[in-house]
């Protein structure tokens, strides 16, 4: 045991090796914010000014903000001074052994197929897979490596490629952008970074799976995604398996930033913690995403399955601006419980003949609350674009709910905005059916959610796919029938 | 007195013992402790008020009409003239323009408490938090009520605002309406501006449609220079009433129109038809709340909006679905058409459900007039501009076909015609 | 051998008495058919049988298999070998046909003890059984029922049916509204499934269907019971006479 602790010991220390995690006891800052912690925490990863001016910018800007209020959503007040901002990541899970993780979420882990080792990863104890996991990393990195492409932590990005980041790092969400995001400007501790070079198509699907610090990435992520001329690269976030995090708030952000003829697509399937059946506990999950499709040809798609999270509140948007740019929102949304869920996009239509896609899939059971709230603007430069909008709601029993808040701005005439929505529930007369052909109530609900979120899930690669339809069918246990 | 400076004039404006009615103190209670709305109110996003703002109204306009100016109006406009025609003249009831009968009554009364459904329901959308309900109240002190008397022969009214003044004026018609059990009236609200100074209207009506009552209603706005309406209309609906509701607005500058409607019990039906054409700098605002409270209800809208020249249209249409209201039907539809650069448009439906047996949908599309149809007519011989008039026509008859009233209809749809001539 | 075994069943729909009392009892291999005018509680008869939760049994019993019907969930039902080719059947867009299918047949299997089928086998068997209902390779891969004409229901009926392999096969009205070419291929996909082990019970309003698929047993249900039994040519009777003279003569029974 002593000895698996040592190893756990060694293998973090190298892992963590930009002083992120070297002492614990001295790692930790002391509960709330202030310029000295933003200080403490810069100093720490011993960061360029630049980084420490940007983060004190923030800090600055945040304190004269309100943390916002129109989303339909609600949860008690947060205490931000009643938080650590710099901690050590989850030190205690880190001693724990399988037989000392809650039985509940094995059977969880059980049910999705997940293998042995990778259970022990989730939990926080496994060190075989992280041996496994390291030497794939490394084999992928070398891989890109030869193709000039950086895939990194944010925080080797700042010490490694200074440049890159001073240039664009906040160009697409300003630290002064939202509440959420001015917070994590201030505070953000890692994420990753990623660099696609003029003309490379990422051969891989490149993920925050691979990345060891992945599953214990803090509340304060931040990702900063470039694809520079004629390059392509499809990125996964997240982990396909439910995440126990102690963060209560996780407020991240995720810029994109593509150029002339270059593509992203980015993927994510977020399950973390739902809370209980009585809504005790859960992740509040404040996300700022964002893309800025700069190159004209240039394209952005945002596909993302949302089973988890208490709270989540999350608009991936797109600006348009390079000429015949194109964004994309693929969305599944489900509430279960008394989860909550206000989420959507925002289409900024700037560059002439841009096109935009939203197909936005709500999933409303239990007690859950599910809204989507989106944006279509056509700027007056907008000419020739187009729209198509279609947001559907999926009711399942009588006490959740399901709501539509779409706003739609045109300020040109030459473009089109087409935008539907409907909402319907399960019927008794389709489960019937299902059932007569064998297949028992629960599974029933699965295949017809899946079917009807299915225009989203073929969006995702396929792994991610088959995760995502499990966990589609996984979170509605127990609401039918 | 300008719009902001209402606030700072209020003890002039209502003097202490007025009147004790607690309706009046609520109101004036809210205007000292809310300002004019601003785009920073997500209900008045897109409507700017900065164009009224500049403008010192008096609020006093005298009743300068008399029966003859009244029988020239009814000759010069288009009025259907085998109905009951009530005319209120600033905000004020004309009594011995009309011929009473044993079908409706009508008064000026009290200020009548708000319906209890309006009341508490969508905490943001509720006339109780909207500021000129509030001024309307404290304004217009008294309502004109009108009564359709139970089990009554079908009706047709139309009740003719008409304002005139030789100064900038603020008015602010109040009616309420009440159509008692099996009741059947054609009602229209029909805008006639003789003044060429600035008018402001700022109305509210309250209608009420008891058990089994069916109403075809109107609001007609249509060549209205030198006016501004705000028009905050409430309609609550009892069981197994029926309501239809046709909206037309044209070439006037400044339109708010909110119509909130509540089905406080099944089996209601409401059909919501509305066409709004803008042009030069005119604004038309169509705010729509319907609440569906109870099961077993119906609603379906079809809004239709042509923004010409610098025109600004904005069509919010809220549909919100109770817990319980199961069965509901609720559909909605926005066409709009752009024709110039210059035009904007800003759309908003939203649903809100808490139901899960029911059908929702809401459809909305903007866009340019379609090119495949452009291009055949275009192809038989048809000049591009009328062929665009031709597809216009289409795209505005198909709600005007809606309109029942066909002595309401016909006037509007020539003049459609005439304006889109080929 | 006795298969289905139905002794006065009695069934209503908010406290409307459908069913009177019926007795049928069905032996492997054997094909009944039932007839009766509009409103006699046929379809009744397949809901009650195959579990739909409106109707409420009041008094009666039902074995199938030597097992109590009456107390399982309609998909253990299915799962024993139970089927129905439902008379409208319903639409759930976006599932796919083979995903709900192979979903169907491996619970069926699990049930029996058996190992679930991989994809690649499974393919193979709905290519082979897409013949018997003359079905498309498109068909396989559309939402269930989605868009699909009447005919086209119809016969996703008969290759679900031939997939499932039931050992009772409901047929509820398919012919209804089918022209002559589906009748036939209808007919055809159920004279291939007819086994020694295997009956039908085909539920029909008109004697057309029974040209081709030839009943070993007709039953005529009036008012909620089987008022006349008999063989085939009962059925050519009922066809040559019409049903009024069944109203006229068990109206008062």
């Amino acid at each position: 045991m002593a000895e698996q602790n040592n190893l756990i010991e060694e293998i973090t220390k190298s892992e963590y090796k930009y002083g992120f995690v070297s002492n614990i006891d001295q790692d930790i800052t002391p509960k709330g914010l202030s310029e000295e912690v933003i200080h403490f925490i810069s100093q720490k990863k011993n960061e360029p000014d630049f980084v420490l001016q940007f983060r004190l910018k923030a800090y600055r800007a945040w304190q004269k903000m309100k943390e916002p209020t129109w989303q339909k959503v609600h949860f008690p007040p947060i205490d931000y001074q009643d938080m650590h901002y710099y901690a050590a990541p989850k030190s205690s899970s880190k001693t724990k052994t399988l037989a000392e993780i809650d039985p509940e979420i094995l059977d969880t882990y059980q049910k999705l197929g997940i293998p042995l080792e990778e259970q022990k990863v989730l939990a926080g104890v496994a060190v075989d897979a992280i041996l496994d996991s390291v030497s794939v990393a490394t084999t992928f990195k070398e891989k890109l490596q030869d193709l000039g492409i950086i895939f990194c932590p944010i925080s080797e990005a700042i010490q490694d490629y200074p440049e890159l980041v001073k240039q664009y790092l906040g160009s697409v969400v300003p630290y002064s952008d939202n509440y959420f995001a001015a917070l994590n400007s201030a505070v953000f501790t890692d994420g990753s970074f990623v660099y696609i070079p003029k003309g490379v198509r990422c051969p891989i699907e490149l993920s925050t799976y691979f990345r060891i610090n992945a599953a214990q990435t803090g509340q304060f992520e931040r990702t900063l995604i470039i694809a520079d001329e004629g390059s392509y690269v499809s990125y996964l976030e997240g982990c396909t398996a439910p995440m126990r995090d102690e963060n209560q708030l996780h407020a991240a952000i995720v810029e994109l930033y593509t150029h002339k003829d270059a593509e992203i697509k980015y993927s994510t399937v977020q399950n973390w913690y739902p809370g209980d059946k009585e809504g005790r506990g859960g992740i509040y999950n404040f996300v700022t995403k964002r893309g800025l499709c700069a190159g004209d040809n240039s394209k952005i798609s945002w596909t993302q399955v949302e089973t988890g999270s208490a709270i989540t509140w999350k608009y991936p948007s797109c600006i348009l601006k390079g000429d015949n740019s194109i964004g994309e929102f693929y969305s599944v949304a489900l509430t279960n419980n008394y989860q909550q869920a206000d989420t959507g996009t925002k289409m900024y239509h700037i560059g002439k003949n841009t096109r935009s896609r939203i197909v936005s899939k709500g999933i409303s059971a239990g007690k859950g609350d599910n809204s989507y709230r989106g944006l279509v603007r056509i700027s007056k430069s907008a000419e020739n674009s187009r729209n198509y909008t279609q947001c559907d709601s999926l009711l399942i029993g009588d006490q959740c709910g399901a709501h539509t808040f779409p706003y739609i701005e045109i300020e040109n005439k030459s473009s089109i905005v087409e935008h539907e929505a409907t909402t319907s529930k399960i019927s008794d007369e389709s489960i019937f059916y299902l059932n007569q052909r064998g297949i028992s109530t629960e599974d029933a609900v699965g295949l017809i959610v899946n079917g009807y979120a299915r225009e989203v899930i073929k969006q995702l690669p396929m792994e991610f796919a088959v995760e995502a339809q499990r966990l589609l069918s996984l979170s509605l246990e127990g609401s039918v029938g | 007195m300008k719009l902001n400076e209402i606030q700072e004039n209020l003890n002039f404006l209502y003097k202490d013992g007025d009147s004790n009615e607690r309706n009046i103190l609520e109101s004036v209670d809210f205007l000292k402790n809310n300002k004019v709305p601003n785009s920073k109110i997500e209900l008045w996003k897109y409507t700017s008020l900065s164009s009224l703002q500049g403008i010192d109204f008096s609020l006093d306009a005298k009743e300068e009409l008399n029966q003859l100016s009244i029988t020239k109006i009814l000759q010069d406009k288009d009025i259907p003239l085998n109905s009951i025609i009530i005319p209120i003249a600033n905000g004020k009831l004309m009594n011995n323009s009309f011929e009473a009968d044993d079908r409706f009554s009508i008064e000026i009364r009290e200020i009548e408490k708000l319906n209890e459904y309006a009341k508490n329901y969508h905490p943001l959308q509720s006339v109780e938090f909207d500021y000129f309900y509030h001024l309307n109240t404290v304004l217009a002190q008294k309502e004109i009520h009108l009564q359709i008397h139970k089990n009554s022969d079908p009706i047709q009214i139309v009740l003719l605002f008409i304002s005139q003044s030789d100064r900038n004026s603020f008015i602010s018609p109040r009616v309420r309406i009440e159509l008692e059990e099996n009741s059947n009236a054609k009602i229209a609200y029909k805008f006639i501006n003789l003044s060429e100074s600035e008018i402001l209207s700022n109305l509210f009506s309250e209608i009420v449609l008891k058990q089994n009552a069916i109403l075809d209603f109107y609001v007609i706005e249509d060549g209205l220079e030198n006016f501004q309406a705000i028009n905050n209309i409430n309609i609550v609906q009892e069981r197994d009433s029926k309501l239809t509701s046709n909206s037309f607005t044209n070439n006037t500058k400044f339109i708010r129109n909110f119509l909130r409607l509540y089905f406080t019990d099944e089996n209601c039906e409401a059909i919501l038809n509305g066409l709004f054409i803008g042009n030069n700098k005119d604004l038309i605002d169509n705010h729509i709340l319907i609440e569906h409270i109870k099961p077993n209800c119906h609603s379906n809208q079809l809004y239709k909006g042509i923004l010409n020249d610098s025109s600004i249209g904005i069509f919010n249409g809220a549909i919100l679905v109770h817990p319980n209201a199961q069965k509901t039907n609720a559909f909605q539809t926005n066409r709009n058409i752009l024709t110039s650069d210059l035009a904007k448009i800003y759309t908003k439906p939203e649903l809100e459900i808490y139901a899960d047996d029911v059908k929702c949908s809401h459809g909305e599309a903007t866009g340019f007039i379609d090119d495949e149809m452009l291009f055949y007519l275009r192809s038989r011989g048809i000049s591009e501009e009328n062929a665009k008039k031709l597809l216009l026509q289409a795209f505005a008859v198909d709600v005007l076909n809606k309109f029942q009233w066909v002595e309401i209809k016909e006037p509007i749809e020539s003049h459609i015609s005439a304006n889109l001539e080929v | 051998m006795s298969l289905l075994k139905i002794t006065n069943l009695k069934a209503n729909i908010e406290n409307k008495e459908i069913l009177n009392g019926i007795n049928l009892e069905i032996n492997s291999g054997e094909i009944h058919a039932i007839m009766g005018p509009n409103g006699s509680g046929k379809t009744t008869l397949a809901s009650v049988l195959t579990g739909k939760k409106e109707f409420q049994v009041t008094d009666g019993t039902v074995e199938f298999d030597g097992k109590n019907l009456l107390e399982m969930p309609p998909e253990e039902r299915a799962r024993l070998g139970l089927f129905l080719a439902f008379q409208y059947p319903v639409e759930i867009p976006g599932v796919s046909n083979a995903n709900f299918l192979r979903l169907a047949l491996n619970e069926k299997r699990k049930y029996n003890g058996l190992d679930p089928i991989e994809p690649a086998a499974f393919f193979k068997i709905m290519r082979e059984k897409a013949k018997i209902a003359k079905i498309e390779q498109d068909f396989l891969t559309r939402g269930v029922n989605e868009g699909f004409s009447g005919g086209e229901k119809k016969r996703n009926e008969i290759f679900q049916m031939a997939i499932l392999e039931p050992k009772l096969a409901i047929l509820d009205e398919t012919d209804s509204g089918l022209d002559i070419d589906a009748l036939k291929i209808v007919a055809e996909g159920v004279n291939a499934m007819r086994d020694p082990s295997r009956s039908f019970l085909i539920i029909t309003h008109y004697q057309r269907l029974l040209d081709y698929i030839v009943p070993d047993f007709v039953h005529v249900l009036f008012n909620g019971r089987i008022v006349l039994s008999g063989t085939k040519e009962l059925a050519l009777e009922l066809e040559e006479k019409g049903y009024d003279w069944i109203k006229e003569e068990f109206a008062t029974a």
